[in-house]
């Protein structure tokens, strides 16, 4: 079997990749900022290293390669997983005894917690979440679509470039580099990075698809495509903005005032939705079911589950925004909307644990399906919680507390994290053809110590934000307040060392994971396992024409084996 | 791979598979559907009680400028209108107990403290404490309200006063003050900013050196007693503080007094009358006096308790000054 050069795929690279190191340059050589410049150099540093390989690779004679999938890229995607949920979950840590201690500041511009609480949100939204959704989405659409990974360079632009979006993130945010947009904070050149890598992430998923040797498309698939497609458009819409000048990274967002707001929540929260829900969600259809070794409970439940949510994410940002300058009927549409969301939101709930129906005794062997199991338990929280604190009502009680920092991390340690967790525990055996993990004790270690990390943590938080709420909304007959300001201060004290405490617990759980897949990786005796299921493709169906004879038109000599026959 | 049966759920398969992986034909359960049912429902009841979806208008049209109002007539401003038009009606039945009283009357009332002290507490933590302390003892730079030594007024109505307007405040009838800044400025330098220093040390009881301060004595004189008085013990009329005492602004270190003396002060005090009621500003200065009495009866106490308790001489500087 030989495998074309990519040459196409290569030069459409190159093409897209040429302005980007353009621009790095520029900045460099423009910048007025110390940070700026860093990041002009290191932009043009990594392109041009992109194009370079990307053109030896291509000029090497045509190899003969098996056919097999490309797990390479997800291994290394791996390993970034695990190094970006260190850095995020250490960097939380911090930034909650930071809370708790505020001497712990050390009164030094860069070491302020509103410039570290951005480096904790990137790191463990886009740099651990976003590449474990890469290593799981590559896995699984190669998996279920029988198919190798479209584009030989591609996959590892996708990778590469996003890590270089999160680490220009992260780097910039001490020095002040930011566009103050919660979730979206990277500057304007950053965000051209990370279009860049979307729509090449988009496509490498979409040809993939479109060579799959199976009729139908698995349900985790869908979740994966609304992820990619709703993605580019809220980073697209949210980002609009004028730089100022390439000698500093401020820029000016094209929107204004309330319209301004509106749009960053429209992404706000469909950045929950999209990329810390439907995507995990997809994440939770493969991995739950492989493990449980179960049918998935209800394919039409699947169905509208799915449509549902994909539908009413998109309205409902604006409950972000009560008793703001934002008219009342956005307010109450997005309310409204909310309600309707808690029931496709919960068709995810159904399928996962009636999924487990008949597997509930392998919950007590396998700690990895416990971490999933547990995960939909606090997906179903977490969304339960969520509708009631979007009632106009509740909000007034929640928002600006720490109630929505428990609801977050409900959702971030309890769902995101525990699904990926639960799933990376499978995945690495997988891809690193190992039997199983190095330990099943760590990981049970690892799953108690991270539920009582969140438990913690959680508890904590919902305490607080209510005692906090209450305290701030009560008068006395005489229509004065009964609590100053700094009282409410005073009562957080406790929780907030608490949840520094749980936080800490959960860090501390994930070390002892990241050690026992490094040991799984690197056994003392290396095991050979071979692949789940050899590759099937179907050579001759293929949507993209222009890449057609990228990689993967895989000249196959077996009889092609066409779908479901 | 075919339709099967699972053993489990005795629920027939769809038929797909993908890699080992399938899906149950099992019909959506009926919980399911009846909680779509119900949250359509809620949301629908929203949308006729409530503002909630836009329309075209027929005079802007064909631009969508209007949305449904509801059948409540609900808006969040009316709501906020209302609410704050109840305060406003509670606070001013209770502000008038604090304003048609004379503050010297409700001080000697026991009962107005009784009655007032704890919301008057919450008062100076939320607006005065992070300067002043949640103890009112000050801190650096920052006067202690408990001490009984007033820069400008210690009775009730200075107070009061003081409060309003502010300290060197942007506020027109602030009271204003500040210490020249004699180094800078070059009115002093620095051997005579040295002894002036040395002078202060000596009158406020601290180690210093002799001969300095019999030199600062006179520049003192020259200098500083227009605003300080004869032998430094302070001008409330403008607002200059007693330096023969123990209770410093500044810490009353060399050092920092050196800096007074050098740079000048001019500490400022925001005036609270654009930001507080009447009432307030007038509770927030019977607090100050409630709670400094408080401190100076404990003060006392420990004093008696102490036995042989030396109260330590002080030199007033007099006679260098006579
Ligand atoms: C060791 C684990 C973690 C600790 C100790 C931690 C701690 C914190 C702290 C102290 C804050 C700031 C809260 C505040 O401003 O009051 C925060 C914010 C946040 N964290 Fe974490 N975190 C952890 C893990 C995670 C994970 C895994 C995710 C997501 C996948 C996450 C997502 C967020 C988000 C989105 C916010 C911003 C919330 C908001 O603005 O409402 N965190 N975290
Ligand atoms: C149906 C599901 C959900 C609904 C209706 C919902 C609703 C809400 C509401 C009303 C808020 C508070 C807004 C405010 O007062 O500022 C909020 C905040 C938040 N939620 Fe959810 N939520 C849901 C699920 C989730 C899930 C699964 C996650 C997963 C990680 C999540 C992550 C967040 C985050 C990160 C914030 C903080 C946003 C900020 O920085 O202010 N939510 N959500």
């Amino acid at each position: 079997m030989r495998i074309s050069s990519g040459k196409i795929e290569g030069y459409i690279l190159i093409l897209m990749t040429l302005p980007l190191m353009v621009l790095g340059g520029a900045l460099a050589f423009y910048g007025k900022e110390g940070a700026l410049v860093f990041h002009g150099g290191l932009i043009a540093l990594v392109t041009s290293y992109a194009i370079i390989s990307i053109f030896r690779k291509m000029s090497e004679p045509a190899q003969n390669i098996p056919l097999e999938y490309n797990d390479g890229v997800i291994r290394a995607a791996v390993i970034m997983t695990g190094i970006w949920g260190f850095i995020g979950f250490f960097v939380g840590s911090v930034i909650a005894w930071q809370l708790a201690f505020p001497d712990l500041n050390i009164d030094l511009p860069w070491t302020n917690f509103a410039r570290v609480r951005p480096v904790h949100t990137t790191s463990v939204i886009f740099g651990f979440g976003a590449n474990a959704l890469i290593a799981t989405s590559f896995y699984i659409v190669q998996r279920t679509s029988r198919a190798r990974l479209a584009g030989r360079f591609t996959p590892w632009m996708v990778l590469w470039g996003w890590n270089l979006f999160v680490i220009l993130g992260v780097s910039g945010y001490p020095f002040g580099i930011t566009q103050g947009r919660e979730y979206a904070e990277p500057e304007w050149y950053a965000d051209l990075i990370a279009l860049f890598v979307w729509v090449a992430y988009l496509w490498v998923f979409l040809a993939t698809l479109s060579r799959r040797a199976e009729r139908h498309i698995y349900v985790a698939n869908w979740y994966f495509l609304a992820f990619l497609i709703a993605f580019a458009m809220l980073h697209t819409f949210n980002n609009l903005a004028i730089p100022i000048s390439l000698e500093y990274a401020k820029s000016y967002s094209l929107f204004s005032g309330v319209k301004d707001a509106m749009t960053q929540w429209w992404y706000g929260h469909n950045a929950v939705g999209f990329f810390l829900t439907a995507s995990f969600v997809g994440m939770l259809y493969y991995f739950l079911p492989k493990a449980a070794g179960r049918p998935i409970y209800s394919y039409r439940l699947g169905i509208i589950g799915f449509w549902g949510l994909v539908f009413l994410y998109m309205w409902v940002g604006s409950h972000h925004l009560h008793y703001t300058a934002l008219p009342d009927w956005v307010q109450v549409l997005g309310m409204s909307m909310s309600v309707i969301l808690l029931i496709p939101s919960w068709a995810v709930v159904f399928n996962g644990f009636f999924t487990l129906n008949g597997a509930w005794h392998k919950l007590r062997v396998d700690p990895a399906l416990r971490f999933m199991a547990l995960a939909v338990c606090f997906y179903a929280i977490s969304t339960l919680e969520g509708v009631f604190m979007a009632m106009k009502p509740v909000n007034a009680l929640s928002h600006y507390t720490d109630w929505t920092i428990g609801h977050v991390h409900a959702g971030a340690l309890g769902w995101v994290a525990f699904i990926t967790f639960g799933s990376m525990y499978k995945l690495v055996p997988w891809v690193w053809h190992r039997e199983g993990t190095y330990s099943k004790r760590l990981e049970a270690w690892h799953f108690w110590l991270a539920l009582s990390g969140v438990l913690i943590y959680v508890g904590a938080m919902w305490n607080s934000g209510i005692t906090q709420s209450l305290m701030w909304q009560t008068y006395n007959p005489d229509g004065q307040f009964a609590f100053a300001f700094i009282d409410t201060v005073d009562a957080m004290h406790p929780y907030y060392i608490a949840r520094a405490f749980g936080g800490t617990l959960y860090l501390i759980g994930f070390c002892l994971g990241a050690y026992n897949l490094w040991l799984t990786i690197h056994p003392r005796t290396p095991i050979q396992m071979p692949d789940q299921q050899e590759l099937k493709p179907l050579p001759t169906v293929n949507l993209n024409k222009a890449t057609v004879k990228s990689p993967m038109s895989v000249k196959a000599t077996e009889t092609p084996t066409g779908p479901a026959e | 791979m075919e339709v099967r049966r699972d053993p489990v759920t005795g629920e027939n398969t769809t038929g797909h598979e993908w890699d080992g992986l399938e899906e149950l034909d099992k019909n959506v359960p009926w919980p399911f559907k009846l909680g779509l049912v119900i949250a359509i429902a809620i949301a629908a009841v929203m949308w006729v009680m409530l503002p909630s979806w836009p329309h075209i208008s027929s005079d802007k049209w064909p631009y969508v400028t209007d949305y449904t109002k509801g059948t409540i007539g609900y808006s969040d401003r009316g709501r906020v209108a209302r609410n704050l038009a109840l305060l406003a009606d509670t606070q001013a039945k209770f502000d008038k107990r604090f304003t048609d009283r004379d503050l010297k009357d409700l001080l000697a009332d026991p009962e107005a403290r009784k009655s007032y002290f704890a919301a008057a507490a919450t008062l100076f933590r939320e607006n005065c404490a992070m300067c002043h302390g949640r103890k009112i003892t000050g801190r650096p730079r920052f006067p202690n309200l408990a001490d009984n030594q007033w820069l400008w007024s210690g009775d009730v109505d200075g107070i009061y006063e003081t409060i309003k307007y502010g300290i060197n405040s942007e506020h027109d009838d602030s009271r204003s003050g500040s210490m020249p800044a004699f180094g800078k400025d070059e009115m002093l330098d620095l051997d005579q900013i040295h002894d002036v220093v040395e002078y202060v040390m000596k009158i406020s009881g601290q180690k210093h050196l002799p001969d300095a301060a019999k030199r600062g004595a006179g520049l003192f004189k020259e200098h500083c007693v227009a605003c300080h008085q004869k032998g430094g013990v302070g001008n409330a009329n403008n607002g200059a503080p007693n330096l023969t005492d123990d209770e410093w602004i500044y810490e009353g270190h060399k050092k920092t007094v050196y800096q007074s003396v050098f740079y000048g002060r001019a500490g400022v005090m925001p005036h609270w009358v654009d930001r507080l009621r009447d009432a307030e500003m007038r509770q927030l200065a019977l607090y100050v006096k409630w709670v400094g009495a408080d401190i100076a009866a404990q003060k006392a106490v420990e004093l008696k308790n102490k036995p042989e308790s030396k109260v330590t001489e002080k030199l007033d500087g007099k006679d260098e000054d006579e």
